[in-house]
Formats: C-alpha cells, structure tokens, sequence
C-alpha cells in the first residue's frame, strides 16, 4: 500500500493535512495527517467521505456537449474537439471584437488550492479580458478588521486552547470548522468559558456554557452596550486607551450620547442582565478570544457590527494587551506570490486593462457590458446557479452568451445549463500546495493517482488550451505550457516563504506540512493604534430604532438566513451516498411564531415565496429560532439562494455579498399556488 | 496462547461531542461499508446533545444469545464478532439488539456491525471512530480495570442497558445557560 | 587428545535419547525402547499408563520390589518388579520418576528372560531416561502454573463457546483438577440494579470469596469467574436424577445467601441457573439461559429460577418481539386502551383475577372487594374483549398476555 500527503482543498477553515492510501492505483482509503497540527490526524465527516467522492457514479468522466444548451441532450467529445470549439470560439471573438474582452471567467473558491489559480493565469496570458473581482465570502469582515487594527491579526487558531473565556459571534465551528472545537473545549475542560452569541441555537452554541440568542443583524448593539458599561463602570484599560487608540474622544462621546442600554436591549432582544454577564466576561483580567464569524458581515452593517465587536474586545481583558485576542481569518497566501494569478499578459495595442466585474453582482452587470458584449464565459471551481444570488440575472446573462464552458467533478445546476462540460480531477489526482485562511500550516498536496478518466486539474487544461491557441494563432497567449506543476510550487517558496516556514525545498514539505513562525508581537508593539469604533455612514442608520416599516417588510416580514450544513460545503458534496441519509427534500425551519401565524404544522409542505422567486420545502419547527427567521441550507436540488437578489454595493470588491439580508414570506403549498 | 481477560469498551463524554458525525464516516471509510450500513450511528439525543453508537460488544450479548447459526463469538478482549460464513441473514439479532448494532447488509444479505476494528487493535492503533473523534469525546478503555469516579454506566435516552451489560460508560453533560428571545 | 575424546565423548543412544524427550514423555518411552529393543511403560504414581512402547499384549503392573524404600531415597535405584501380560507373570525393572523429592511416576522396562548381567548393563541408562521424565514433568508443571494465569480465560471461552473442541476442553479442565467429563451446569449471580461505578464492584468481589468458599465446602473444585457485575459459576453436578441435583442447587444456592446475608444485610444478591450440559463445548448456552433464568427471575420474583422451570415465560422471553407485541395487543389491547380513556381499572383487576387462577373468592380477597363488584367487572371485561372469560383458551391467552407484560416486553 502506498500512502501520500494531501491538503483537502474545499474552502473551509481547516485546509487538512490528509493522507491517501492507494492499493494498485485505486484510493482506497484516506486519513489525517497527524503531523498537520491544526487538524492532528483527524478528518471531518465530509473528509472521511472522499473514497466515494472520486469513485462517484455521477462523476463527470469525459468532456461532453450538449446542444441545445439546457437540453440535456450530451455528448461525450474528445478533449481535442473541447479545446478546438473553445479555440475557435476565442479567436472569432477576437477577430469580431479586436480584443479578448468578449472573453471572460467566472471563478471562485471549489478548490483553493494555490494551482488552481491556473485559471486567472490562463486568463491573463491572453491579455486585456473580462474578469471578476471582490470576495462574496470574507471581505467586508476583512476590511473593517484592518480598518480596527490597520492589518490583519495574525493569532493561531491553536492559542484558543490557553484562553480563559472564549466568546464567539455568529460563528459555528461544530458545523464550518469542526478542528478548532478541540481547541475550544480543550480551554474548556481546563475551565474556560465558552460564550455564543448567534440568533440560531447552532451545535456550537449547545456546547456553550452561556448561549446568548440575539435579534440577527444587531451584534453591533450589544457590543456598544456593553462597551458602554464597561466605561460606565470603569473597566476598561486607560492606559491603552490612552497611548494606543486613535479616535477615543469620538467614540466616549459617541457611545455617551448615542447608546442607550433600553434601546440596546431592545433592539438586540437581550436583556440587561445578560449585557452585565458579557460586561463580566471582556472585564475579567485573564486572556479572553474574541472569534468574530463570517456570517456577522452577510448583512449591509457588517463592517459596522465587527468594528463594534473589535472595541469592546480591545476596551476588556485589562490585564495586558496580549490577552486580546480577536480572531477573523488568517491572509496566509499574502505571503506568497501566486505566480498563476498574476500571471502577466502580453500587452495590448489599445486595451490596457482587463474589464472588472464585481462578482457579487457578477451576472447582471456582465449582461450590461457592451462595446463588446461578453459573449464566452469560463466556469470553473464554482456554482453560480446555486450559489449566487440572482438567478434571474444569470439567466439573462446566459440568453447573451455564445459559449459558456463549466469544469466541474459533477453536473452542478450549472454544468447542466453550460454547453460544454469538462471533467476536473480530484485533488488526489493533482499536484498543489494549500495555506489556509483560518490556520498557519502549508501543505503540500501530491498526485497520488492517475486522473478519473479523462478528467484533468485547471492547470493541464490551462496548459494544453494555451497551446492549442497558440499553435492556431502563435503568440496568442504568453502561457508557460511547458512548465509542469512542481515547477509553479517551486516557484511560489520563494526565499522569504522558506524562511517563514522553516523550510529548504519542496522535499521538506513532502515529509510534513509546516507552521508558519510567528513574528513579534504585533499588539504590543507602540507603533500599533487601534481604531475605536466610528459610525461612518448615515446608511447604517436605517437600522436603528424607529424606523418605518416599508412596504417590503409588511409582504414579506421573515428574514431569510441560510447557513452551511454539516455534511456539505456549498453545493459540494451533494452526491456522497454517505453523506446523505436521509430525505432528499429540502427543509424549511420556522418558529413556532411563524408557524402559528401561517397555520403550518411540522411536515407540512410550505412554500417560501418573494420577488424574487420561490421553492417549496417541507416546515420543520423550531423552539429556538427567533420569531422572524426563516432558517434554510444551502444547495440543493432547488438552490435557496433562488430567493437571494441583493441591491449592488457601493464599493465593488470591496464588501461581501449580504446574503442574510434577504426578506421572504412563508405560507402552505397547495397546487394553486403554483 | 490466550491472552488476559479484557472487555474493552467505549467510553462517551456528552459534553465534548457536537454531533460532527466524523466517527461515523470515518467507520464507513475503514471499513467501507455499503451506503446502507452504519455500524455507528450520530443521533441527536436532546436539543443540545448528541450520541455516538456503535455495537457496545455487550458483556451478555441478546444478539449472541438469539442467533440460531451461533455465528456470534466473544472474544476474549470483549469484542463481539459475528461470522459472516454462518450468518443466513435471518434478521434475528438485528430485531435483538437494543442498539441497532448489527445491520443487515443488502449486498452480501447477511448480518454485519462494528467489530471495534480489532484489526487495527491488533496493530496497536484505536478503533477508526475513537482515531476520528476530534475532541476525544469518543474513547476506548478496558472497562475491566478502568475507573473513573466520573463515570455513569447510562445516560437518559440510552436504551436500557440492563438485559444486555453493554460495554459503554459515560461522562454525562454538565449544565448550561442560555438566554433565548423572547 | 586422547584424553579430551574419551572424557568427553557422549555416546550416540544418550544425544538421540535428549533428542526425544523434545517430543515429552512418549518420545522418551519410545526412544529407550527403540535402544533397549524392550518394552518399555511409564506411568503416574498409580499406574495409569502416560505412554508405552513396544508393548505386545496389555500390561498390567502387579507390584514394585520396594521393601527398602530405596526407589525413592536420595540417589534413586532402579528396583525389580513384576507385570501381568496377557495373564503371564513377567519380571521387569522399574526406577521412580521424582520431582522436587516427590514421586510423580515410574518408568518400567519389560525384561522377561533376559540374562541378570544384561541387565545390570542398563541400569545407568534407565536412570539417564528417568532423569529426562523429570524434566519433562518439570516443564509440565511450568506450563501448568503458567496456565493457572489463563484459567479466566479459559472459563470466559466456556461461556462464550469458544472453544470447539471437547477434549480440548477436559484436558485444560484436567489442568485445574476439573473433571469435564462429568455434567454441569452455569448458576449466574449479581446484585440487583448493579451499578459499576460504585462500592458494588467490592460487594462482588466478597461474594466471589464467598461462593468459592462454599463451593469447596461442598467438596467441588470451584469453577468460577467473576464478570463485570456478575459471579459464574460451573457447577459439577455429581448425580444423575434432574430432582436431586435442583435440590443441590437450591441448597447451595441458599448457604451463599444465608452467608452473604450474614456478610452484608442489605444483600441485593440474585441468581438464575442455566439447564445441566454433559457437552462442556454446549455450556455456553447452559450461560445463556441462566442469564434469561436471572431476568426473568428478577421480573416475575421468582427466588431461584431454574430455566427449566420457567415454562411459558421461558418461550415468551424468546420469542420475536414484535409478534409477542402484536399478540398482547390482539388479546388485551382493547381493554387497554378502554382504561385509558375512562379511567377504569379492568386490567387491574383481570390481573389480579389472573395470577389468583380465576377464583373470584381469592381475588376479591386479593383486592378486597366484594364478589359481585367483581363479577359486574369482569362482565364488562367480557363485553369489552368480546370473549367468555370462563373458556380455557381465553384464559391461557390471556395469562399468557400477562405474562408477556410483566417481562416488560410491552
């Protein structure tokens, strides 16, 4: 039996080191790598389940066509026939338009893998082209978090184990990152208190020791409250506010004037009792971890709720500096030079830069984009007739386009609506290297078996079509085709990467992952300042108390929120017989105030409705879901986020896509409805 | 040569486990077991807490006793294995068993369950689900010298162990607070 | 030269004879008979043949010439003695077997005619080959003790059948003095609700003691083990009459309770006996149904129950659960659920009517009612079940259902 080293490559906090055991070319097992610290030789459900995901029956083997589009009328064709419509397709439009910027992708996060960024390079390298840009996950998150600290926090994610209160908003590691609940439970066996704040009762919250349900959307409140009574009372540290905060004048008058502890109360839904629970927790002088989760930023006040919640950790835990600790995400690829992506093209004659779409709002401004039009779209490593929103934009955008190529493992929601569908390999059938955005460990990610049937990694099919076009039109592109994947790995350990991480060569890394060095103190250092909490624009407004309630609000009165689930990611993993036991049907959950409201029993079949669209599912009560949300999972044989179209963002690439902002109505499903 | 009498044992601590599910999985990728099977099954035992079973190797085996074929062997470390050659598949043992240990495996048509990995045990490595528990909320111990003052024999929801002695002990769940919405 | 080859020569017959005694007791018999060209026989201390060779008829060892007791002092001789073969009176040598000072056996050589100079010639290496059964039986005892560790073991493979083999099973008993040859059967005690993670466990352990001690009272080898919670015994059973031997039980049954009680007056001791096994490879199932006997004991508040007395409930108790459901709630269903919904107590007292054999008077002594409060019941019952209450197959199902309730199978 031969075993080799992997990094699981799914967009997920953990990034696993894993190993594959492999019996005459076939995998027929696979494990943690317990020389990975973060993970320690252990997987998730969904890890242990990878045996049937590269053996799957609905795997994709061949490169198929299916004409018409959306017929379901496929084709298996050779690879060469692939590249040659593709070829063809992109030297027409070429010839048609003078540029390439009728060409354009479509790419996010299916494998984050730092080769898989092959499919930007291969963009690049046939110059000017229609690209996405921005961060639908993380990125309002991440800017309010360099805003507060002027950088990103570099805290490992293995520290939480030595805190003594850790609490968490809006985060739920039980289901999104199961490693770091060791951490977290460790620190409690020792004595730690785990505190959660989430509108939903999640599995992380049944761990807690105090669960604190709060009214979504309004972390922000209870943070300025009890930041507010930790000045009141004097709890704070003076001497940081003194010598390492920017804007402490702005913010006490701020929060003397403007926050009132009713109207927190209120608001949050959280009694005062509780606020001076919290107070006792970020006043206690011991190390304290703050976890701000990402679903915190899925609303229009994302940046302001993290900013808030960043003040009250920072004002707490006076007993020194270090003992604050906030955690977001780690920006580990920083570090790196990510070759693939910026790739440089060839220059030209007119065109200077790439055409740049917001890919929160990718589809209806690309059907927008003219002089010329986008007429080819490449879609890899994502699913955006599942996950997107808007799909009423997608499919406009959709009528436009001349070709649109989907590489996927499986027939996704998108792959059916594409023309021509090419097979991606597993990651146990690729070469990569993978940091995580959560732990500091690299890994590398060998090639343990031969490709699926004709299946090949973004960077072969990268390399092969370059060539293809260049020999049809030489020069096309600047792609370095021959240059093999080792290569591009050995390229991103640059001398300052080796030194980071301890290590020489690639082989060190073929031997065990490795952990990033920690530099000095960031905190501590006096050059720091910590941005208090401002309120910035008069937009945020719109949430505080008083307010009208809109037309909208009245039809459609239940906010729409849609977490992961355990045993997928997105829509990945849909077809593991493992992974799905029970029933195929989509569930609604409701409060026993919606429900009584609508007259719906446990198990009815109901429908969720608004402009945008509907799905039916079947009602599941919950005595824990606050009265106006509607809790819903993500994917599916009828994707939510059918029902999720959000008004565009002022800063494109700037904010993530607020997708817990969505406003839906709930009522029985009965024949006539449809 | 025979080896000391043992009766190894699982041992559940309610508090660490949030119902993951990578002890099952992990069951089903060591031993690849049709989609059917689940020789270890998550469950939700209330609102805020979950269980973990597998076959408990019982000290007095139902499926042991009911078995026409006496395809069912105790070894001498505890394990309960069933005999695959003599099971006809009858079905007796699955309506047996208090914890829905064994199953009916539609490919071969005969009875299967958890058999605590002995072969990795005898390679000196935990069972595949004890390996997989992140936080060590699933854990294995000879429950004939383990001790731990801790410890309950049962916790409310678990089936009623006294017919069977099964090889399972607990740390019950501590208690909580939580604020809801009103 | 000459010296060291003479001084340490070994000749070949001694090598080929050390070879044998790789091969135990018989290699060495049939080794020194192969060198000797005689019959050779060892034996135990009383004569019973461990391994012979060369024998032509059936030997019988009539008496060892001994009067000196030299045959056992210090420096062993080899002594005459005389055999019966076949009827006819044959002279033979003999030297005694010693281990640590006690005799273990005898190794005889069968000489019939044979010259007395011939034979003083193999007097050295009759006692070489005795020296060998010695350490041969030295390895036997080591390997006894060493086994002595693995007597759980080997009573654990009993109960769970294991061990497939019956001979296999009387020689490991043979290492404990265990006769498995003879019946036995399995008596199961434990304390009532035992819970592990208490001062239980100590409780077990002196009544562990404590049944070993009256086990040998009772002049048996205890065989027994104690298992999380629960005390097995294997016991012997010596006569052959099914009555005499439960009266056995029962009697040694209640010495263990009256001393436990006397050891611990909160005594939660209880038991269950399996059914006798002459097979020891089938004892398992005697442990099985001791297991059910205890159960089924403890449910029904049966003192000493015997599986074999158990009757209906010992079908009941086995048989499949959901058809055992589906026949309760075909014969007292209706009734069932007719006092759940108003109240009544007709189940009550049907059981009542039940247990006290369908006499009226007894029952309404039972539940101290009057006999026509009872009888206007019991009409009801009869309306409800649509079934006479005075026909005998209403009756048995009806106990039967009872019966089916109490095990807590419903």
């Amino acid at each position: 039996m031969e075993i080799y080293r992997h990094a699981c490559p799914r967009n997920c906090f953990s990034t696993c080191g894993m190993l594959s055991y492999i019996e005459d070319g076939k995998l027929v097992k696979v494990s943690g790598d317990a020389k990975h610290g973060y993970n320690q030789g252990r997987l998730c459900a969904k890890g242990y389940a990878y045996t049937q995901y590269v053996y799957n029956p609905y795997r994709l083997k061949h490169p198929i066509r299916q004409t018409p589009r959306g017929s379901g009328n496929w084709k298996r064709i050779t690879w060469e026939e692939a590249y040659d419509c593709i070829a063809d397709k992109i030297l027409e439009l070429n010839e048609r338009y003078g540029s390439n910027l009728a060409s354009g992708y479509n790419k996010f996060s299916g494998n984050i893998g730092l080769l898989h960024y092959a499919v930007e390079g291969m963009f690049n390298s046939i110059g000017p082209h229609t690209k996405p840009v921005g961060n639908p996950c993380l990125i309002t998150g991440e800017q309010a978090m360099r805003k507060s600290f002027g950088q990103m926090n570099r805290m490992m994610p293995e520290k939480m184990a030595e805190m003594n209160a850790i609490v968490i908003w809006g985060a739920n590691p039980a289901v999104t990152n199961v490693h770091q609940m060791k951490f977290i439970l460790q620190a409690r066996q020792k004595g730690a208190k785990l505190i959660v704040i989430d509108p939903i009762f999640t599995r992380t919250a049944a761990t807690a020791d105090i669960f604190i349900q709060i009214n979504p959307g309004t972390d922000r409140w209870l943070a300025l409250g009890v930041a507010k009574l930790l000045i009141e009372s004097n709890m704070y540290d003076e001497e940081f506010v003194r010598n390492q905060t920017v804007n402490w004048e702005e913010f006490h008058q701020y929060v003397t004037e403007q926050v009132d502890l009713h109207e927190v109360c209120r608001e949050t839904g959280i009694s005062l009792d509780v606020l001076c629970e919290l107070l006792s927790i970020y006043s206690m002088p011991k190390p304290c971890a703050t976890w701000i989760g990402f679903g915190i930023q899925r609303n229009e006040n994302g940046g302001q709720n993290i900013s808030a919640i960043n003040t009250l950790a920072m004002l707490g835990c006076q007993s020194g500096q270090e003992n604050r600790c906030v955690y977001y995400s780690h920006s580990g690829i920083d570090d790196f030079p990510v070759n693939l992506l910026n790739h440089e093209g060839p220059v030209h004659p007119i065109v200077q830069h790439s055409r740049e779409i917001d890919i929160n709002n990718f589809a209806e401004n690309a059907s927008k984009l003219v002089e010329p039009p986008l007429k080819f779209l490449w879609i890899a490593l994502r699913n955006p007739l599942s996950q997107d929103q808007d799909f009423q934009a997608w499919e406009s955008l959709m009528k436009e386009l001349e070709l649109i190529v989907t590489v996927d493992l499986f027939m996704t929601k998108t792959a059916e609506m594409s023309d021509l569908v090419l097979p991606a390999a597993s990651h146990f059938e690729e070469m990569d290297v993978n940091v995580s955005y959560w732990h500091h460990w690299l890994s590398i990610n060998e090639k343990a078996i031969s490709p699926y049937y004709e299946a090949k990694s973004d960077l072969q099919i990268a390399r092969e079509l370059m060539e293809k076009l260049n020999e049809r039109f030489p020069g096309f592109s600047n792609f370095p085709s021959e240059r093999e994947p080792i290569d591009w790995i050995r390229e991103e350990l640059t001398p300052s990467v080796k030194k980071l991480y301890s290590i020489e060569s690639i082989d060190d890394l073929l031997e065990s992952p490795r952990l990033r060095g920690e530099e000095g103190k960031n905190l501590s250092s006096s050059a720091f300042k910590f941005r208090l909490f401002s309120e910035e624009n008069t937009d945020t407004s719109t949430y505080s108390m008083n307010r009208e309630k809109t037309d909208v609000e009245e039809s459609y009165p239940f906010q729409l929120l849609t977490p992961q689930s355990l045993l997928k990611i997105h829509s990945q993993y849909e077809a593991m017989p493992w992974l799905n036991q029970g029933a195929e049907q989509a569930v609604v959950e409701l409060s026993e105030y919606a429900a009584e409201k609508r007259g719906i029993l446990e198990g009815d079949k109901v429908e969720l409705f608004n402009p945008n669209g509907k799905i039916a599912a079947i009602a599941r009560i919950s005595r824990f879901l606050p009265q106006k949300v509607i809790l819903v999972n993500q994917a599916g044989k009828n994707p939510i986020n059918r029902l999720i179209a959000h008004k565009p963002q002022e800063n494109p690439g700037k904010s993530s896509m607020n997708f817990y902002d969505s406003s839906v109505n709930i009522r029985k499903w009965c024949e006539t409805n449809g | 040569m025979r080896q000391m009498v043992k009766q190894m044992g699982f041992v559940f601590n309610v508090d660490l486990c949030f119902g993951c599910m990578a002890c099952e999985i992990a069951c089903r990728n060591e031993n690849q077991t049709d989609s059917t099977v689940r020789w270890r099954k998550v469950s939700r035992l209330t609102d805020d807490t979950f269980l973990s079973v597998s076959c408990n190797h019982c000290n007095s085996p139902e499926c042991f006793r009911v078995c026409p074929e006496n395809a069912f062997t105790k070894r001498g470390d505890g394990i309960v294995q069933i005999n695959s050659d003599l099971c006809t598949g009858c079905g007796l043992c699955i309506e047996a068993c208090p914890y829905g240990a064994p199953q009916y495996d539609p490919v071969t048509q005969k009875a299967s369950k958890c058999q605590m990995c002995y072969p990795r045990q005898d390679r000196g490595l935990p069972p595949a689900c004890v390996e997989s528990c992140s936080t060590e909320a699933l854990t294995f111990v000879d429950l004939n010298t383990f001790c731990d003052k801790k410890i309950v024999g049962s916790i409310p929801g678990f089936p009623d162990t006294r017919l069977t002695n099964p090889s399972i002990a607990f740390y019950p769940a501590t208690e909580r607070k939580r604020y809801f919405l009103k | 030269m000459d010296l060291v080859e003479s001084t340490f020569f070994v000749p070949d017959y001694l090598h080929d004879l050390l070879v044998a005694s790789e091969k135990g007791l018989k290699g060495i018999c049939a080794e020194l008979a192969s060198i000797l060209s005689l019959p050779v026989i060892i034996t135990d201390p009383l004569f019973n043949h461990l391994a012979a060779a060369q024998l032509v008829n059936n030997v019988e060892i009539n008496y060892i010439d001994n009067q000196q007791e030299e045959i056992i002092g210090e420096k062993p001789l080899v002594v005459n003695c005389q055999f019966t073969s076949n009827g006819v009176p044959i002279n033979g040598i003999c030297s005694a077997i010693l281990l640590d000072g006690r005799l273990r056996g005898y190794l005889f050589i069968q000489i019939g005619e044979d010259a007395a100079e011939k034979i003083a010639r193999i007097y050295s290496i009759i006692a070489y080959a005795s020296s060998l059964c010695t350490l041969e039986l030295r390895k036997r005892l080591e390997l006894k003790q060493e086994r002595q560790q693995f007597k759980e073991a080997f009573i654990y493979d009993l109960l769970y059948g294991n061990m497939k083999q019956k001979n296999e099973i009387i020689s490991y008993g043979n290492i404990w003095g265990w006769d498995f040859t003879q019946s036995h059967t399995i008596i199961v005690f434990s304390l009532i609700d035992f819970d592990y993670y208490s001062e239980d466990q100590k409780h077990i352990d002196s009544l562990f003691y404590l049944i070993e001690r009256v086990l040998i009272e009772s002049n048996l080898k205890p065989i027994a083990m104690k298992k999380r919670g629960e005390i097995v015994v294997i016991y012997q059973l010596l006569g052959e009459e099914m009555e005499t031997n439960e009266s056995v039980i029962k009697e040694f049954i209640q010495r263990v309770k009256i001393q436990a009680e006397i050891m611990d007056r909160n005594n939660r001791m209880a038991t269950g006996i399996g059914r006798e096994s002459s097979n020891p490879e089938e004892l398992y199932k005697s442990y099985q149904e001791a297991k059910v006997a205890y159960e089924v004991g403890l449910l029904l508040n049966i003192h000493t129950p015997f599986f074999n007395g158990l009757g209906l409930e010992r079908i009941l108790y086995k048989h499949d659960l959901q058809d055992v459901k589906e026949y309760y709630d075909h014969t007292l269903g209706k009734l069932e659920k007719h006092d759940q919904v108003h109240g009544g107590e007709l189940m009550h007292t049907l059981e009542f009517y039940a247990a006290n054999q369908y006499d009226i008077t007894k029952t309404a002594d039972a539940l101290f009612l009057h006999r026509n409060t009872l009888r206007y019941r019991f009409k009801k019952v009869e309306e409800i079940l649509d079934k006479k209450l005075d026909d005998m197959n209403v009756r048995l199902n009806i106990t039967a259902a009872f019966k089916i309730k109490q095990l807590r199978k419903i």
